[in-house]
């Protein structure tokens, strides 16, 4: 079978299937031909039922182009051996090679392709380039072969992209590793805070509460409240060596108390005086200032269960009683 | 000129009846699609070559939704005009 089939071969064809003589089949064909030539001429387009439409497309220098149009019918009985093929939406993971990729705005694929394929419009082609380089930016589509240059330059805008992205993730990490840091010794120097407010920083404008505090300590501990209470309130502002010896005597108190170890079991067998929960004040706190250890801190809950409600949050005046403790053997 | 336009000139110019006329279109399109089918182009001298091409399969991404699509290779037919229907068509407008 020859690869063409031309005019030679189709008339005769033509004529043995309407069963006609050749010369009539001839006469028919050229005036098939000619009537569409005509028909371009006049309105610049041809319907024929059954085969398809053509056209005359304006193109740039002043030419008409003819354009075929098949009916779905032929394009689909031409298509045959493809016909069980259908689109299929692809993941954005899945990557092909050897796969010509392409970015469209239309959704009425097929008519574009053929007027693309017909025509090779080079305002199609334009536009499509626009159209990849706009989307270039945010879109890491790979775009045609004639468009390498573009292929390049999203690639460099990816490579961008991802390291900014690291450079974001490991500034991140940093500033996380940092805050952390920093809450931590937020946490471990506030327990000792409660030291150095008692022991360290009385002076100047604080000296006031702390110093009351202490010098109850003092006047429990020495079942001499009254006079020492009286004493203190007198002299507080008028006498400050006094203030100093008290505060002299009140830290040797407080050194005096001993480290409580948190390995033994202690029991209650007292209250060593009553205590207002402050500030800023933590029962750890508290727990260090009579215990010098903050994780004793339970038995003051357990001591004042009356009182205390939540031991993650005692309120602010809170009068607690701090127990005695005495190990259990 | 539609299907209808076209049946009707070529009849009277063929001094046939319409029915014959959609008749004869319809066997003739039978054998160049027969043709093309069989994967010969079908040339028709002073008109112009039908032929079949393999569109490769490819990815088009649509830019409206963002779904990236995988058509299938495809037969599409193609025409090319010939030179004298590109010189028939374009002289009016000259």
């Amino acid at each position: 079978m020859d690869e063409k089939l031309t005019l030679e071969e189709l008339i005769p064809k033509f004529a043995v299937k309407q069963n006609i003589v050749q010369t009539d089949a001839d006469a028919f064909v050229c005036s098939f031909l000619a009537l569409i030539v005509e028909g371009l001429k006049r309105d610049k387009y041809v319907r024929v039922n059954g085969l398809g439409t053509f056209k005359l497309i304006d193109a740039d220098l002043g030419e008409g182009r003819v354009v075929f149009v098949p009916e779905s019918s032929i394009r689909d009985a031409v298509n045959k051996p493809f016909a069980h093929f259908q689109a299929v939406e692809l993941k954005d993971t899945v990557r092909f090679s050897d796969v010509e990729e392409e970015v469209k705005v239309a959704s009425d694929e097929t008519s574009s392709w053929l007027d693309k394929d017909e025509t090779k419009d080079e305002q199609t082609l334009e536009c499509q380039e626009k159209v990849s380089s706009v989307n270039g930016a945010d879109d890491k589509e790979s775009q045609g072969d004639y468009e390498k240059n573009e292929l390049q330059h999203d690639e460099k805008v990816g490579d961008a992209k991802s390291n900014t992205h690291w450079y974001l993730f490991a500034a991140i990490l940093l500033a996380g590793i940092i805050i952390g840091g920093g809450i931590m010794w937020g946490i471990l120097s506030g327990g000792m805070s409660g030291v150095s407010e008692s022991d360290d920083s009385l002076d100047g404008s604080v000296v006031d509460t702390a110093f009351e505090d202490s010098v109850r300590l003092v006047a429990c501990s020495n079942k001499d409240s009254i006079s020492i209470d009286a004493q203190v309130h007198d002299t507080i502002e008028t006498n400050k060596r006094t203030i100093d010896s008290i505060i002299s005597s009140t830290t040797e108190d407080k050194d005096e108390i001993d480290y409580l170890s948190d390995q033994v079991v202690y029991k209650i067998t007292g209250t060593i005086e009553k205590y207002t929960i402050k500030k800023g004040s933590t029962l750890s706190k508290v727990a260090y200032r009579y215990y010098k250890n903050k994780k004793l801190w339970p038995y003051i809950v357990m001591h004042n269960k009356n009182v205390i409600v939540d031991p993650n949050n005692v309120p602010i005046g809170t009068e607690l009683s701090i127990p005695v403790l005495t190990p259990v053997d | 000129m539609n299907g209808d336009e076209f049946l009707k000139l070529l009849s009277e110019k063929t001094r046939c009846d319409e029915k014959d006329a959609a008749r004869m279109v319809a066997s003739l399109s039978d054998i160049i699609v027969g043709g093309l089918q069989d994967g010969r182009s079908v040339s028709l001298q002073g008109f112009g070559t039908f032929d079949v091409k393999k569109r490769l399969e490819r990815i088009i991404t649509n830019q409206t939704t963002g779904k990236r699509m995988l058509y299938p290779p495809m037969l599409m037919i193609g025409f090319r005009p010939s030179e004298q229907l590109k010189e028939k068509v374009n002289v009016t407008r000259e």
